[in-house]
């Protein structure tokens, strides 16, 4: 028998730091949590008995519940139910909105760039100041930058969003009327509200790197660098500061997604045209076709954004793609 | 010494022996003083919370005239309702955290100890479940059964599982091959003897901990829920909820919504300072979830 040689793979060839494995794993997790959110919301649907009639205005007639559990197809059987709902989701087909009388997908994305405006712009600040925050509390060696904006940062945490919020506006725009208190549109709109979200964001990130920027400086590739005679300024920035990032990495995933989420009370306060006001006046208006969207979408969303930020930080931080 | 001057690795920086020094207690002040004035509010506040006076209605705060921290839109006294808008968020906050306690604490050391497909099965929901934020399920959730007390409770619980159970799991996991369950397995004791005997309390200190922080994030969204009206419904008195009622007249009324606000903020700030000195105590410093 002959042996065939063995062919060359291209990982063996690029160095790549992503097996091929890792990638595979960590997108059929991603796939399993989505079929699970949708699948959840479908058992939750029809685990309270009558779908038809959570979906129902509570005045709704017969005639009317009949309607409406054949427009959403309540009435066929569950099987059937079940594969439609999937293919409802996926092609934003479920029935129009009850106010707007347009498909309920179409509602929905009118509102994410509201959000994602909002949302990235205090991402890349929280993010940014809380990195500065977080290296500058781990590496000054004057006390009061080492304690105060770290502790100011964890008092601006414990505040919850609503009420912060609430605390710039009476400030700002009751007392000194330099900013507006509500509305989209203009740059003076998005200050308040993108201030309040990034001031959620940056604690998180303050506080992990400043731990891992701690844990960093004490291995031994620090202690050979010192010993070599670099300068203590570029061992904390190129030696420890560069190697300590890969966590904060992986935070921001989860933050990504949780800002579509966090901003939901902030929205509504600042009347922000965004996901979350979105929703919030579908569950109030009873439009639970835009809801029901909207939700998917979110999670589908927030999936996403932890799985593309996972295989980011494997590529920054290839030990993180081990440990997960 | 470390290398890098100033630098020191958190836990390192101990003076010898670890005292027991009166002020590592101290953390539990404001939390305990916090949680006495909302359990009393019915002995401490001078007013009924719901009692309306017409005839003062919006007063500012005022030292002399009986309302110090003024009165509402309805002219019931502010700081009574302050008194009393705690005790929704106290009370789904505790009860809340006991039931994802009670259910990731079993379902973690279940899965720890056994291992197996059992062990992978819960890992994995619980993984999925991380991966949806709180909030959505907690809309989605509620605007299908309506607000409320229990059905708030329900979502929170049902949020905060994974947190415990991921912890437990880790923990029980560490122990199963210690010497101490190792000897009482030779011993003969039954499984169930050996996890509520020599497992759980060994967990007990992390779990103190978990229960902590949680109580923390649940207490912080019950008043985000009930501020955008899914949670505690009129006219009860609640944080979340009065400082929504208060938010349409900010100009001309602060305080309304000032003060319960501040007093949520205060529970939380006192709980996140009981969560370190507890963490610090048997010190976890860093393994922050």
């Amino acid at each position: 028998m002959t042996r065939v040689p063995k062919a060359v793979r291209w990982s063996d060839t690029v160095r790549v730091p992503l097996s091929g494995r890792f990638l595979l794993r960590r997108l059929l997790q991603g796939l399993l949590a989505v079929w699970m959110a949708v699948t959840g919301a479908f058992v939750f649907l029809n685990a309270t008995g009558s779908p038809e009639r959570l979906v129902a205005p509570p005045d709704a007639s017969q005639e009317e519940i009949d309607r409406i559990a054949a427009a959403y197809g309540f009435d066929q059987p569950l099987p059937r139910q079940y594969v439609d709902f999937f293919v409802k989701t996926f092609t934003g087909s479920f029935p129009d909105s009850v106010n707007y009388h347009v498909p309920a997908i179409d509602v929905v994305l009118d509102a994410v760039p509201a959000t994602a405006l909002l949302g990235s712009v205090a991402f890349v600040a929280g993010n940014l100041l809380g990195l500065l925050i977080g290296y500058v509390s781990a590496t000054s060696r004057w006390w009061p930058l080492r304690s105060l904006p770290l502790g100011l940062s964890r008092i601006g945490h414990s505040l919850p969003a609503f009420y912060l919020a609430l605390l710039l506006v009476i400030l700002f725009s009751v007392h000194l009327r330099v900013l507006p208190s509500a509305g989209y549109g203009t740059v003076e709109n998005l200050i308040l509200p993108a201030t309040v979200l990034t001031i959620g964001v940056l604690p998180g990130a303050a506080r992990l790197y400043r731990a891992q920027v701690l844990e960093t400086a004490g291995e031994d590739h620090v202690i050979t660098a010192v010993a070599k005679g670099v300068s203590r300024n570029r061992v904390l920035l190129r030696h420890v500061g560069l190697n300590a990032l890969g966590p904060a990495l992986s935070l921001m995933g989860i933050q990504l997604g949780g800002l579509i989420a966090g901003a939901v009370t902030i929205e509504v306060i600042f009347r922000w045209p965004g996901v979350g006001s979105m929703l919030i006046d579908a569950v109030n208006d009873r439009d639970y076709s835009v809801a029901l969207t909207g939700v998917l979408l979110v999670a589908v969303a927030y999936i996403l954004a932890t799985l593309v930020t996972d295989i980011l930080a494997a590529l920054v931080d290839p030990l993180a793609s081990r440990r997960a | 010494m470390s290398t890098l001057a100033g630098l020191t690795a958190p836990g390192t920086r101990g003076r010898g022996a670890r005292r027991r020094q009166w002020w590592r207690y101290a953390a539990v002040a404001p939390a305990a003083l916090i949680t006495l004035a909302i359990v009393f509010a019915p002995l401490l506040a001078p007013y009924p919370p719901n009692a309306q006076d017409l005839a003062s209605m919006s007063q500012p705060p005022s030292l002399t005239d009986g309302h110090l921290f003024g009165t509402d839109l309805f002219g019931r006294d502010v700081f009574s309702r302050v008194l009393h808008g705690g005790r929704p968020p106290l009370l789904i906050g505790v009860l809340a955290v006991a039931a994802a306690v009670a259910v990731g604490v079993a379902f973690g050391v279940l899965a720890g100890f056994r291992g197996g497909r059992l062990d992978s099965v819960l890992a994995r929901v619980a993984d999925i479940q991380l991966s949806v934020p709180g909030i959505v399920i907690a809309l989605f959730v509620l605007a299908m059964l309506g607000g409320g007390f229990v059905n708030v409770i329900l979502v929170i619980a049902l949020e905060s599982w994974p947190l415990h159970f991921r912890v437990t799991r880790a923990l029980a996991q560490g122990l199963r091959n210690r010497a101490f369950v190792e000897a009482a397995r030779v011993f003969g004791l039954p499984t169930r003897t050996i996890i509520t005997r020599h497992l759980v309390p060994a967990l007990l200190p992390v779990i103190a901990v978990t229960a902590t922080a949680n109580f923390v994030t649940a207490v912080l969204m019950e008043a985000s829920l009930s501020f955008l009206g899914l949670g505690i419904q009129p006219p009860t008195a609640d944080w979340g909820l009065m400082v929504s009622l208060g938010r349409t007249q900010i100009a001309s009324a602060w305080w309304v919504s000032v003060f319960s606000g501040l007093a949520l903020a205060a529970l939380l700030f006192s709980a996140q300072l009981l969560g370190d000195a507890l963490a610090k105590r048997f010190s976890l410093e860093g393994a922050d979830t």
